[in-house]
């Protein structure tokens, strides 16, 4: 691990876990067969209608989740009660334990960073977007659960760091475990010149 | 292989009949299967069956397959008579034929599951088979790329109903 990340301790990280279950009690529950069932029905219907384009149907998730993510950060930091983020790297952890927590109910694990620390992976043991799911043959060029990319885009642009991030592995692909990759691509400046 | 044709040399006592079948709406099968001694029997939708039994031992088995598609057939005349008299789900024994039963499970959706045996085999542990396999259907049904009616393909399901099968045995 980078010399920085020394810095996060396990005690930072189990506050944060009790951070993480604390806003999940705090927040309005769904039913989750609903809320799977919900999910399924929009990923098949969007299959449908592009005629079984996967590529396409994993932009659309892609936008879908970024519009949620744009919306879900005002949310996140007013009901969360999460410490401010220093940097970049702070971020990750927050996103994985406390975020995770309090909107998909499954907290995620950060691991594999990279050298200059713009670059780590979000391992999901527990997804809820894909309970009972079985992916067909036909459809596996698929990233099923993409909304959480578009989600993790989104909701980091509101905080000033444009990342990019995308699946690299799925467990309904047939991989041992679900990983996302989050890259850090620039650190936005606030734009002053539209104010008058 | 070599193994099944040696059961089929047997005698007639040693065969386990032993088949079971899933059947929608519309009397449509969506799921069959051999269960028991031969593992390696036909599953998924209709028609494939004849491969399988010509695979195992020539004529006679596949004779015999085509017996088993008649039997459930005829045996859900039963089932649609018997539903109507119970507000449970298993029907018991809804059929004979010569010296083999058929017992069946009805949901609310109107899916029957079919399970064709001889006498040997305990009320019991078939309405808990019936049960079982029902509780795993429901999940194949959660499947958003499920449709409803159509063959059930997943071989998760596949695998599951051969090991609750084994409780029968």
């Amino acid at each position: 691990q980078p010399e920085f990340f020394s810095v996060r301790t396990m005690a930072q990280t189990k506050t944060l876990i009790r951070q993480g279950d604390r806003a999940f009690e705090k927040v309005d529950k769904i039913n989750a067969e609903l809320f799977t069932m919900s999910y399924g029905a929009l990923v098949t219907q969007l299959l449908k209608d592009s005629n079984g384009d996967c590529d396409a149907v994993n932009q659309q998730l892609d936008s879908i989740g970024y519009k949620i993510g744009v919306r879900l950060i005002d949310e996140f930091i007013a009901k969360s009660s999460a410490p401010a983020c220093r940097n970049f790297t702070d971020t990750a952890e927050v996103i994985a334990k406390v975020g995770f927590r309090m909107f998909l109910g499954v907290t995620a694990t950060v691991q594999g960073w990279q050298e200059d620390g713009r670059q780590y992976s979000l391992i999901l043991d527990e997804n809820p977007l894909n309970q009972f799911v079985e992916l067909p043959e036909k459809y596996k060029g698929l990233w099923y659960s993409n909304v959480l990319v578009g989600v993790v885009k989104g909701a980091l642009e509101q905080v000033m760091f444009k990342v990019d991030c995308k699946f690299e592995r799925d467990a309904l692909r047939g991989d041992d475990s679900t990983e996302l990759k989050v890259t850090l691509q620039e650190v936005l400046r606030e734009n002053m010149e539209n104010f008058d | 292989m070599a193994s099944l044709r040696r059961r089929a040399g047997e005698g007639k006592s040693q065969q386990r009949m032993l088949y079971f079948c899933i059947v929608a709406k519309g009397d449509v099968p969506i799921f069959e299967v051999q269960l028991g001694g031969h593992a390696g029997g036909s599953a998924g939708g209709s028609g494939g069956k004849g491969a399988a039994g010509a695979g195992s031992g020539g004529g006679g088995l596949q004779q015999k397959e085509d017996l088993v598609q008649f039997i459930l057939h005829a045996a859900l005349d039963g089932v649609e008579h018997k539903v109507w008299t119970t507000t449970s789900m298993y029907l018991k024994t809804v059929d004979k034929f010569n010296d083999l039963l058929v017992s069946a499970f009805a949901t609310a959706g109107h899916v029957k599951m079919l399970l064709l045996h001889d006498h040997r085999v305990d009320e019991g542990h078939i309405k808990a088979f019936f049960h079982d396999v029902h509780e795993h259907y429901l999940k194949v049904l959660m499947n958003p790329f499920y449709e409803k009616n159509s063959a059930i393909t997943s071989p998760v399901f596949e695998e599951r109903v051969h090991s609750l099968a084994r409780r029968l045995t």
